[in-house]
């Protein structure tokens, strides 16, 4: 492959964008420094100082992100519009996931997929790694009858590992490994991924239009989302995350990002780039790389392959968490990933954009650490302040009183709660200027959802901070999270079950609050906006779990549903009905069962 | 087992309906370590000085 660097656009808008990140941060430091200076400056100060900067650079390159989205239209990119005659494969590893479901979605992809004409250049396989075998029985039984009802015999295959070596990267290594020369291109799903026929075939057209394109990621929306905290998060995906991958795309230009599925590969590039070796040592951070996606984007791009977000391409879906607790579960994983991609840092070869896009990962989890670290020492700032000297001057009569820096402090508050809170509100005015907010319900909805997002992520930021901390410390502790299947379905919680899982945050938060009354008492009024949510951990979490409004959190998919995530609702009741008849006891239907009753 | 009933030729069934085509493609594990500590503290000593990253031959 040709190599080439970052093209003009790409090199100026990273530049401003660490360039305003960078000066935010030094603003940040400066501020805290000279706040702290009032009654002398300390190493606590200089530490806490430090922590700010980080926090705020971060903070800053998220909001770079949303302005160059903003400001950004995506190019038109060359497709191919002569007859499609490369092979391509949807690929759908599953792994103890309720086959009903997941084979209903394949279902309604295939008869999406056959609608178009293009039956015989799409197959579709489904490779297992489920280790349960009762879960594994009903695979076998519902791919029969998914064979049966698509006569899909030789454009549907399944197939289930002995061992599920390497987890999902080493499923997808086995399938290309075995089978990979009869495809020209493959698309990774997940088992809860559904995809527009329509946006398949424009990601064919699209990459066989550019030989050097190597992966083409597409932003996944949300959908099916039921409760108060899988409506915001489904509202946040198809709201504010166009805008900020659009500035993604426009900042990482060829060395794009590839999130593990919803995406194309070209099957050579990605066999000839992606094997992954095991890293030496133990896990967490040797072993098995758990977050492959970012490093088969490093891979790709490393031999010169072209890694692209397309964000105007539409149709493509999954499903999120229900509740707090399944996303700080899905969060662990993660963060261990991420973390161990620390290890990678100096890997051979790789694009500098590929070093720093492992730095931003695994920024986005040290920031919380950064975060309470700062609460702690500014707890413990005053058992290293000296008492203050109101008379410095020899022989002076009069006392000289310290000046005061609260205003520096308030100004440092405001620029932190600026930089979360401006791109959103750029979002929603764009949104309203240009028409999109109709989607969302029009524009008196869309600010009333945008308001309710911010005050929820901002009342249960607190929570999420301490499950990562708590993530970032099992991890450098060196506890393997291992490889839990992915919780679907309704996921209501109650009281006891939120107690359960958030009862050493309250704890935390108590004490918390102890220490701030007995060393910093004049911090407890700044403090309670995070220790407050902190006590309060199991009724936020059992509140969030809770059904959702229907017109709170709108998008244009609630709104009017497409044709084919009815059809996989339709197959999906249908099939349900067969399986209770079939068995009253079927394992795993739960979640199906629940994803149906949303609709 | 009895809740479904899914008999050993139906799992044969599904071995040879479902089998996908053989069609075996090279897929090499990929250099993502340095061979020893010394290097990839070389490495980094050679991307402060240059500004660039190591590179590796593959």
């Amino acid at each position: 492959m040709s190599e080439s660097g970052p093209d003009g656009r790409t090199t100026l808008a990273r530049t401003l964008a660490l360039m305003f990140s960078v000066i935010a941060g030094l603003c940040a430091f400066e501020l805290f420094l000279s706040y702290g200076a009032s009654d002398g400056v300390d190493l606590i100060d200089w530490v806490r100082a430090a922590f700010i900067c980080v926090s705020t650079f971060w903070l800053a390159w998220g909001a770079a992100q949303a302005v160059a989205g903003l400001t950004t239209r995506p190019p038109i990119p060359a497709r191919h519009t002569g007859a499609i005659e490369a092979k391509t494969v949807v690929l759908v590893p599953v792994y103890n996931e309720d086959p009903v479901a997941t084979f209903a979605r394949v279902a309604a992809m295939d008869a999406a997929i056959r609608a178009t004409g293009l039956g015989d250049k799409f197959h579709i396989a489904i490779l297992s790694d489920t280790r349960d075998e009762k879960i594994a029985l009903r695979e076998e039984h519902w791919f029969l009858r998914l064979l049966s009802e698509t006569r899909g015999e030789g454009r549907i295959f399944y197939r289930r590992r002995d061992q599920n070596h390497g987890r999902k990267a080493g499923n997808i290594a086995e399938f290309i490994k075995s089978s990979g020369a009869a495809y020209d291109f493959a698309i990774i799903l997940d088992a809860d991924s559904l995809m527009e026929a329509a946006t398949m075939v424009e990601m064919v057209r699209r990459i066989q239009a550019e030989p050097n394109l190597g992966l083409l990621q597409t932003l996944p929306k949300i959908i099916n989302a039921r409760s108060r905290f899988g409506r915001l998060m489904q509202f946040s995906s198809s709201f504010y995350s166009p805008i900020f991958c659009r500035g993604l795309a426009m900042m990482q230009g060829r060395t794009g990002p590839f999130w593990g599925h919803n995406a194309i590969v070209r099957v050579p590039a990605f066999a000839a780039s992606c094997g992954l070796p095991e890293l030496s040592g133990s896990p967490p951070f040797g072993g098995h790389i758990l977050s492959h996606d970012y490093v088969e984007a490093a891979l790709l791009a490393r031999q010169g392959w072209i890694v692209r977000v397309d964000d105007d391409l539409e149709g493509s879906y999954e499903e999120g968490p229900e509740n707090i607790v399944d996303h700080a579960k899905r969060d662990r994983r993660w963060c261990q990933g991420n973390l161990q991609h620390s290890r990678l840092l100096l890997a051979p070869g790789l694009k500098p954009w590929s070093r720093f896009v492992f730095l931003q990962g695994i920024l986005a989890y040290l920031s919380s650490l950064l975060w309470l670290g700062f609460l702690l020492g500014s707890i413990a700032a005053p058992l290293f302040t000296p008492p203050v000297d109101y008379f410095p001057i020899e022989g002076w009569p009069f006392p000289v009183l310290p000046p005061s820096e609260t205003l520096k402090a308030i100004a440092l508050g405001l620029g932190i709660v600026g930089l979360l809170l401006i791109p959103k509100v750029l979002i929603l005015t764009d949104a309203a200027r240009r028409g999109r907010s109709i989607g969302f319900g029009g524009v008196g909805q869309t600010i009333r959802s945008g308001v309710s997002e911010f005050l929820y992520t901002s009342i249960a930021a607190p929570v999420f901070l301490m499950y990562q901390t708590r993530s970032i410390l099992q991890v450098v502790f060196g506890i393997d999270g291992g490889w839990p299947a992915q919780v679907r379905g309704d996921g209501q919680l109650d009281f006891g079950q939120a107690w359960a899982a958030s009862n050493w945050i309250v704890f935390s938060g108590a004490i918390g609050l102890a220490l701030t009354h007995f060393f910093a008492p004049h911090l407890l009024m700044w403090l309670l906006p995070v220790t407050g949510p902190m006590v309060l951990a199991p009724l936020i979490i059992a509140w969030c779990s809770r059904p959702g409004n229907e017109r709170l959190f709108s998008t244009p998919l609630t709104l009017t549903s497409s044709t084919l995530i009815k059809e996989h609702h339709r197959i999906l009741s249908r099939w349900l009905g067969e399986d209770q008849s079939t068995s009253s006891k079927s394992v795993g239907s739960g979640a199906a069962q629940r994803t149906i009753a949303r609709v | 087992m009895n809740m479904i009933n899914v008999s050993m030729s139906s799992i044969h069934s599904v071995k040879l309906r479902g089998a996908l085509p053989a069609a075996p493609m090279a897929m090499p594990a990929q250099r993502l370590e340095w061979p020893s500590r010394r290097m990839s503290r070389l490495s980094l000593l050679a991307m402060l000085l240059w500004g660039r990253p190591a590179r590796a031959g593959r």
